[in-house]
């Protein structure tokens, strides 16, 4: 039997990417095109989508042609149901209708979260960490229980990638090749901590008071000169990333996991992965920090856990469902293809 | 008000624990048996977390600590029984205190539970029989609604205190996997309601007494467990850990209180939901602001954000 091979298509918020993976887990390609505006704004939705469009047609040629395939090769399609900005997901998810019609192929509707976590499994093996996800739009705390990734904390407001987007925004740091990239450079120059509101309420975390705060009184600082750009940079990544890893590890500690993975944009930052790490081997785990190229949102993540639903006889969506959904949350997707691993969840008496 | 106890199962637990035994370890704090004026006590302490920024580090630890500290005083005050802080240190991060004799309000619970259920066979024969919910059509169908809460209220024992069961621990069956042979003692228990005997009864009515002077006091506990709750030997409850504790006046954060304590009782010992009920029954006739926080409990448990997450 020849291999079952997947195309996904991910454009859920500024980067469009299209991969095309095997159920061996091969990738054949994964190209991507990220839109990036200049310094000072950030992405809107009516221009992503325009930008999505613009380059549907050339990246799905492209990785065709990468992964030296024909249309007639592919299993399926697979693309990102939610969550995401309305605009470019339905830009997207019209293309893929469209394909389907075409090439005559099942459709399969992935949550981009999911697909994360997923990827993040594949590329580290690792069985059933704790998943700490840091986008620009999501931050969650995740563990498998009961047939669902189950959030066990979450931010209450915005999300941690979302707070560094419009802080770099607000001091004017460039968004390429990303807002979030750009204060880890200049971060590593910063020294003088400026203490910030620290907000874990339980297994949650805010982050909007702290951006608040940081504004107000930004001018006075770098006119001033008490703190520079590098030290509030340097202020900021301490107190965001500490709080993450403190809701990680309780959240580690009522499950009783070991292994922690970091998937998301914002999990391509050393200094998030270094904490990460010291807080794992102290308690004797591992972590499982992600490759760049698969934490950042793509289109091989997609197609990989379309295809995973697809092989464990999740029917295909029927062109009249393919819909999009800007708030589909983890828990609501049912992983059937994870069966046999589970957490006690009686054993911390909560 | 002391029970009457026939044979207590509460005073089997009276040994003292050795010195340096870990009594629990968190993600924040371990907690150990130390030796104090000849006899023991309890030390808390908030290791430092090197991941994290020294001074950020020691701010937190420092202000946790005495949050901590300051909670339980409140809570004393109020004529609530807490441990006796016997020393606070703010270099270290330490709470010393007084060691609880006693058991944990969940062991009493799950043992009146087990025994109930053993000396009446006959009550999981009833529930198999009347549990036979039907499973929702296509467990794959992501709609915008998802129903949450498919599942009907089945009661085997129509207890006054009876309450519909939350839809937290109920388990929906994959399409391969039949749902009757797969069913597991818990999942039979989670449908059970048994009713309460005066012992039971007593121990409710006197939380529900001590949740009410707390959240007066405007102190939230933070972390309202079964296991945070110990049954002295002369049966008064005593609470502990107040770790996630705050003061606040806010009728939401009182709500949010109450809600975690009945999550608590739906995964530990699901039968008795109506321990809680009653707990909840005296906690309105005692508080003052009851009518409020209680509304406001509705509200919170509708919102059902978390409803299926964290077991």
């Amino acid at each position: 039997m020849t291999k079952r091979i997947a195309i996904g298509f991910e454009g859920s918020a500024n980067k469009l990417g299209i991969g095309i993976i095997t159920e061996d887990g091969d990738i054949l390609a994964n190209v991507r095109d990220t839109f990036i505006t200049p310094p000072g704004t950030g992405f809107l939705p009516r221009e992503t989508a325009l930008h999505h469009n613009q380059h549907l047609y050339r990246l799905t040629k492209l990785a065709l042609e990468e992964a030296k395939l024909k249309p007639s090769d592919l299993t399926c399609l697979c693309y990102t149901k939610g969550p995401g900005i309305a605009m470019p997901l339905i830009t997207v998810a019209v293309f893929v209708r469209t394909l389907a019609q075409m090439w005559k192929l099942p459709i399969i509707a992935v949550n981009h979260c999911v697909s994360h976590i997923e990827m993040g499994r594949l590329v580290t093996k690792s069985e059933n960490p704790v998943v700490l996800y840091v986008s620009g739009g999501n931050t969650q705390v995740i563990a498998f229980a009961e047939g669902k990734y189950r959030i066990f904390g979450e931010t209450i407001d915005i999300a941690v990638g979302n707070c560094f987007d419009r802080f770099a925004r607000d001091i004017h740091l460039s968004n390429d090749p990303s807002p979030g990239y750009n204060i880890e450079q200049l971060a590593k120059k910063g020294s003088k901590y400026l203490a910030l509101p620290y907000v874990v309420k339980g297994m949650d975390v805010s982050f909007s008071g702290l951006l608040s705060f940081l504004e107000k009184d930004l001018k006075k600082h770098l006119e001033t000169g008490e703190y520079s750009k590098e030290d509030l940079c340097f202020s900021l990544q301490e107190t965001v990333f500490a709080m993450l890893i403190e809701v990680t590890e309780r959240a580690m500690a009522h499950v009783g996991a070991t292994d922690a993975l970091i998937v998301g944009g914002v999990g391509c930052n050393l200094r998030l992965q270094d904490m990460m790490s010291e807080m794992v081997t102290q308690r004797g785990g591992r972590i499982c920090a992600m490759d760049d190229r698969y934490c950042i949102d793509n289109g091989a993540m997609i197609a990989q856990t379309g295809l995973l639903m697809y092989l464990s006889g999740v029917p295909p969506t029927p062109i009249e469902e393919t819909i999009i959904r800007q708030r589909f949350r983890t828990d609501e997707v049912d992983v059937v293809w994870r069966k046999d691993e589970n957490y006690d969840m009686q054993g911390e008496g909560m | 008000m002391s029970l009457s106890l026939k044979r207590s199962p509460i005073m089997e637990e009276t040994a003292y624990p050795n010195v340096g035994t870990i009594l629990g370890q968190g993600a924040e704090a371990i907690i150990t048996v130390v030796a104090f004026n000849e006899g023991i006590a309890v030390k808390k302490v908030r290791p430092a977390k090197t991941y994290r920024l020294p001074q950020l580090d020691t701010k937190l630890r420092k202000s946790r600590t005495n949050q901590e500290y300051k909670c339980i005083q409140r809570a004393e005050k109020a004529g609530i029984l807490v441990p006796k802080i016997y020393h606070i240190s703010k270099p270290e991060s330490s709470l010393t205190m007084e060691f609880i004799h006693g058991k944990a309000i969940r062991k009493v619970l799950i043992e009146y539970q087990h025994d109930y259920i053993s000396q009446h066979p006959s009550i999981i024969q009833t529930s198999k029989q009347s549990t036979l919910a039907p499973q929702p059509a296509d467990p794959y169908e992501l709609t915008p609604t998802e129903p949450q809460n498919d599942e009907p209220d089945i009661q085997v024992d129509d207890n006054q205190f009876s309450t519909a069961q939350s839809s937290d621990d109920v388990q929906h069956p994959l399409p391969n996997t039949p749902p009757l042979q797969t069913e597991d003692e818990d999942i039979v228990h989670s449908r059970l309601v048994i009713a309460l005997d005066d012992q039971i009864k007593h121990i409710a009515e006197e939380l529900g007494t001590i949740l009410a002077k707390l959240h007066d006091a405007n102190v939230i506990h933070g972390d309202l467990t079964t296991s945070n709750m110990i049954l002295t030997p002369s049966n008064q409850i005593c609470l502990i850990d107040f770790g996630l504790s705050y003061a606040s006046a806010d009728i939401e954060d009182k709500a949010v209180d109450l809600h975690l304590l009945r999550r608590a009782c739906t995964s530990t010992h699901p039968a008795l939901l109506s321990f809680y009920d009653l707990t909840l029954q005296t906690y309105a006739s005692k508080s003052v602001n009851s009518t409020s926080v209680l509304k406001r409990l509705e509200v919170v448990e509708l919102r059902g954000r978390k409803r299926s997450m964290a077991g």
